[in-house]
């Protein structure tokens, strides 16, 4: 699992390509810890590379929109493929995590 | 019938190959893309329960996963001589908590459960056996 950054405005932009589980979740938990105690309070999370999500993928988001909703800031997701966001809709948290059609319309939201 | 097995020791770093393994199986079986992230998710689920709660030794162990895809029925098998262990025993995660409050865990069974059109465990002498199925009509 790889991730990509770019900066647009006050929002970080992770691209992520590969899977979201076991280990792939793990390394994403770690970057995002690191942004967020780095002082980053809008985050943006572009799906369009991720082929694969269980529920440590879910997990690792739902921890950090915990983290952001305390501390004024905000985590969207953008791109995701039918099979990610049926996952989402079953687990529950596409209301609070917001899903957006593309990146640029998720950073205009946070 | 055509059937895949595969053993998988208890290290989350094997899970990757498995998935891959799994997908060009179901791939020449022609099944649904759907029926891949479903096989996918529930071997994902599984092992890594098995994998978190199955041993106290530390210990290299195997877990027996099989898979089979016949006219548009899909059954995965997972067993493991760890800890008797039903996973289906867990409570299910209250959904109707707003996510900023909701404890992070039970997700994965829960999402188990869901995907499928059954699922169940069994305790088998030694062994757990734990067998999801879903039908995928044809197009």
């Amino acid at each position: 699992m790889k991730i990509e950054e770019k900066r647009e405005g006050q929002a970080v932009i992770l691209s992520i390509e590969g899977r979201l589980d076991h280990e792939g979740s793990k390394i994403f938990d770690e970057r995002v810890t690191q942004l967020i105690e780095a002082g980053e309070r809008d985050l943006v999370v572009d799906f369009q590379g991720v082929d694969f999500l269980a529920s440590m993928g879910l997990r690792a988001l739902i921890k950090p929109y915990q983290t952001l909703a305390q501390k004024g800031g905000k985590i969207a997701v953008a791109n995701l493929s039918d099979s990610v966001r049926t996952v989402f809709r079953l687990a529950g948290i596409e209301k609070a995590v917001p899903i957006y059609d593309s990146v640029p319309a998720a950073v205009a939201a946070v | 019938m055509a059937e895949l097995t595969l053993q998988v020791t208890n290290d989350f770093a094997a899970l990757g190959p498995v998935s891959a393994q799994v997908r060009d199986f179901l791939c020449a079986c022609h099944a649904p893309d759907a029926a891949c992230f479903l096989t996918d998710l529930v071997i994902e689920e599984l092992v890594t329960n098995t994998i978190k709660y199955g041993y106290d030794d530390g210990d290299t162990h195997d877990i027996h996963v099989s898979v089979n895809f016949h006219k548009g029925c899909l059954r995965i098998e997972v067993r493991d001589r760890g800890n008797a262990f039903d996973p289906l025993a867990q409570e299910a995660p209250d959904l109707t908590l707003p996510t900023d409050e909701r404890p992070i865990g039970g997700l994965g069974i829960h999402l188990v459960r869901q995907m499928t059109d059954d699922v169940h465990y069994e305790r088998r002498g030694e062994e757990n056996v734990v067998v999801a199925t879903k039908g995928f009509p044809a197009e």
